[in-house]
């Protein structure tokens, strides 16, 4: 637990760049808050009043992933930058270890984000939480948590292969907006394409935490909970064999000391 | 302790060059490689750049897999048991990359330690012990994005030996170092040896390994050239003498006048004072009376010297 605790913290605070006082701020304070308000604004705006809520709460839901794939994006590529992952890898700690320990800190900035996007929907866009059941809005925000760090481990492993980061990071931001129902209703996507939406996360944990906010009973959510975590256990087993697996592939290659 | 500590038998490592889509060519960087490094010496892997130094070390640092061969470290196949490789063996890397420039100095030493399974009293201790055999005592609460290269370096050796290794390798320790952290290092090297470690060093200085390795691999175009200990080198496998001609008068073209001397290999001028100062490596086995007779009355002295290592190292790779 020392060691975790250890390499935790010190390779979030070596590798996350932007952990300075006003980048931090900007980042894990202002940005989520600013999101919020212009999902609804434009909620407001361009498409109808009912759009506003479900605009709100799409974002809120959003900020976790949203903060963690920035971060933890970021830690795998700046070991490859800083030239530190060959000496990571070839240490023996065991894999497993190495890669969600990557995650630790990462959630506490998740979970800021997520609580000031609440805040920010309450305090400036009206956002009603008198009818929220909060152990089922807590228990889907705690999924929402655990999928996106899940998934954001296994997105990071691609910087292990030397593909641009930048890149993989704005697509993959846009595939969570569009189609995990945050701002575009599921039912309106493609037909073909609807089913994907379960694979993917923020899709059950965000339906789980609508009913949340909306008043319903951790009962009446447990599927969505239970199918959010799922998710998240997928991607957190298929990301730890791809970083085996890539990890392998770079020592095949000789790449595992090319800068990105 | 004794035994061998690395074994490579056959080893080769083939690069691939272009794309997955694209055509490319292939690399030989090392081919046909065998190794034998006794434990608790100092091993010099030596050989101009590109001779695949670099590639056999991150080979047996597990770093990189061989095409085919084998190679073990302390008896652990670096492929198939490559974490009990890693739990025996840390490497330094020339360089100022691969430190975290956001953390101090010691901050650093206790991640890398975390990584080698060390709780935090220990690395602690450890890191202060190494701060202060490196001259980094000083700095060590100052982020290392403020270090010179020199105390990049310095740190990059504390963190190689923060879980007393019993396999080192160090890839070109020296590159960077001012001449006093440089010496710190050369001694700092054979107390490491006497202490159970096995140290295999890569290096462009002759004098250093000269100096430092019980034993001595030329390799060159990833090939084993020549393998001994330095004295071996010099004397067996360079199969050259040197000899130290000075003249009184410089003359302009010396390799010209020399040019019929048997066994002639290459001559190296430099100035000695007013008069001109010859150095030439004439074949194993060759007279020095064509010499003498070619320079004649402008020849002021004349000895002859086993080659230094650097002499060896040209006689072999040219």
């Amino acid at each position: 637990m020392e060691r975790l605790a250890t390499q935790t913290l010190l390779s979030y605070k070596g590798l996350f760049f932007w952990l300075h006082w006003p980048g931090y701020l900007s980042n894990v304070v202002a940005r989520p808050m600013l999101m919020v308000i212009m999902w609804a604004l434009l909620g407001r705006f361009a498409s109808s009043p009912e759009m506003v809520e479900r605009f709100i709460l799409g974002w809120i839901a959003l900020s976790i992933p949203e903060i963690l794939l920035g971060g933890i994006i970021q830690t795998f590529a700046y070991e490859r930058s800083l030239g530190v992952l060959p000496i990571v890898i070839a240490s023996p700690t065991s894999r497993a270890f190495l890669y969600y320990s990557r995650a630790g800190l990462h959630c506490v900035n998740g979970l800021t984000s997520f609580a000031l996007s609440v805040l920010a929907a309450v305090l400036f866009l009206g956002l009603d939480i008198g009818s929220a059941n909060w152990p089922t809005v807590l228990g889907a925000s705690a999924s929402l948590l655990v999928s996106g760090a899940a998934f954001s481990l296994f997105v990071g492993n691609i910087a292990l292969l030397r593909v641009n980061w930048t890149s993989v990071l704005s697509w993959t931001r846009s595939v969570l907006m569009v189609f995990t129902g945050a701002i575009i209703p599921i039912d309106l996507l493609p037909g073909p394409l609807q089913p994907l939406t379960g694979a993917l996360p923020v899709t059950h944990g965000l339906a789980a935490l609508r009913q949340g906010f909306a008043g319903a009973g951790a009962g009446a959510v447990g599927g969505e909970l239970a199918a959010e975590v799922a998710v998240a256990l997928a991607y957190g087993v298929v990301g730890l064999a791809l970083f085996v697996l890539f990890e392998r592939t770079a020592r095949d290659r000789g790449t595992l000391e090319y800068e990105a | 302790m004794s035994g061998l500590a690395i074994e490579a038998e056959g080893l080769r490592r083939v690069y691939r060059t272009g794309g997955r889509f694209r055509s490319g060519r292939e690399v030989v960087a090392v081919e046909n490689l065998g190794l034998a490094i006794e434990a608790a010496t100092v091993f010099g892997l030596l050989g101009p750049n590109g001779a695949g130094k670099t590639t056999t070390v991150r080979m047996l640092a597990t770093l990189l897999t061989p095409t085919s061969g084998v190679a073990r470290v302390l008896g652990f196949d670096v492929v198939r048991q490559a974490a009990e490789v890693r739990r025996r063996m840390t490497f330094v890397f020339g360089g100022d990359r691969g430190l975290y420039g956001r953390l101090t100095g010691r901050e650093n030493l206790r991640y890398f330690g975390a990584l080698h399974h060390m709780r935090r009293r220990e690395a602690d201790q450890r890191s202060d012990e190494l701060l202060g055999l490196v001259g980094l005592n000083e700095r060590a609460d100052q982020r290392v994005e403020e270090y010179s290269r020199g105390m990049k370096q310095r740190l990059h050796l504390a963190r190689g030996l923060m879980p007393r290794p019993e396999v080192l390798f160090l890839d070109e320790p020296t590159i960077g170092l001012d001449p006093l952290a440089a010496r710190d290092l050369r001694r700092l090297i054979p107390m490491l040896a006497s202490q159970g470690t096995t140290v295999l060093l890569t290096t462009h200085y002759m004098q250093e390994a000269d100096q430092l390795c019980d034993r001595i691999a030329l390799i060159n175009r990833g090939r084993l050239v020549a393998d001994g200990t330095p004295g071996e080198i010099k004397r067996v496998f360079s199969r050259t003498i040197v000899v130290e001609a000075v003249l009184r008068e410089p003359i302009a073209d010396p390799e010209t006048d020399l040019a019929g001397v048997d066994g002639l290999r290459y001559v190296d001028v430099s100035s000695d004072g007013p008069s001109q100062r010859l150095t030439i490596q004439l074949a194993e086995g060759s007279s020095t009376a064509p010499i003498e007779s070619a320079l004649a009355n402008n020849l002021d002295g004349l000895t002859t010297r086993e080659p230094t290592l650097e002499e060896a190292y040209l006689s072999i790779l040219r």
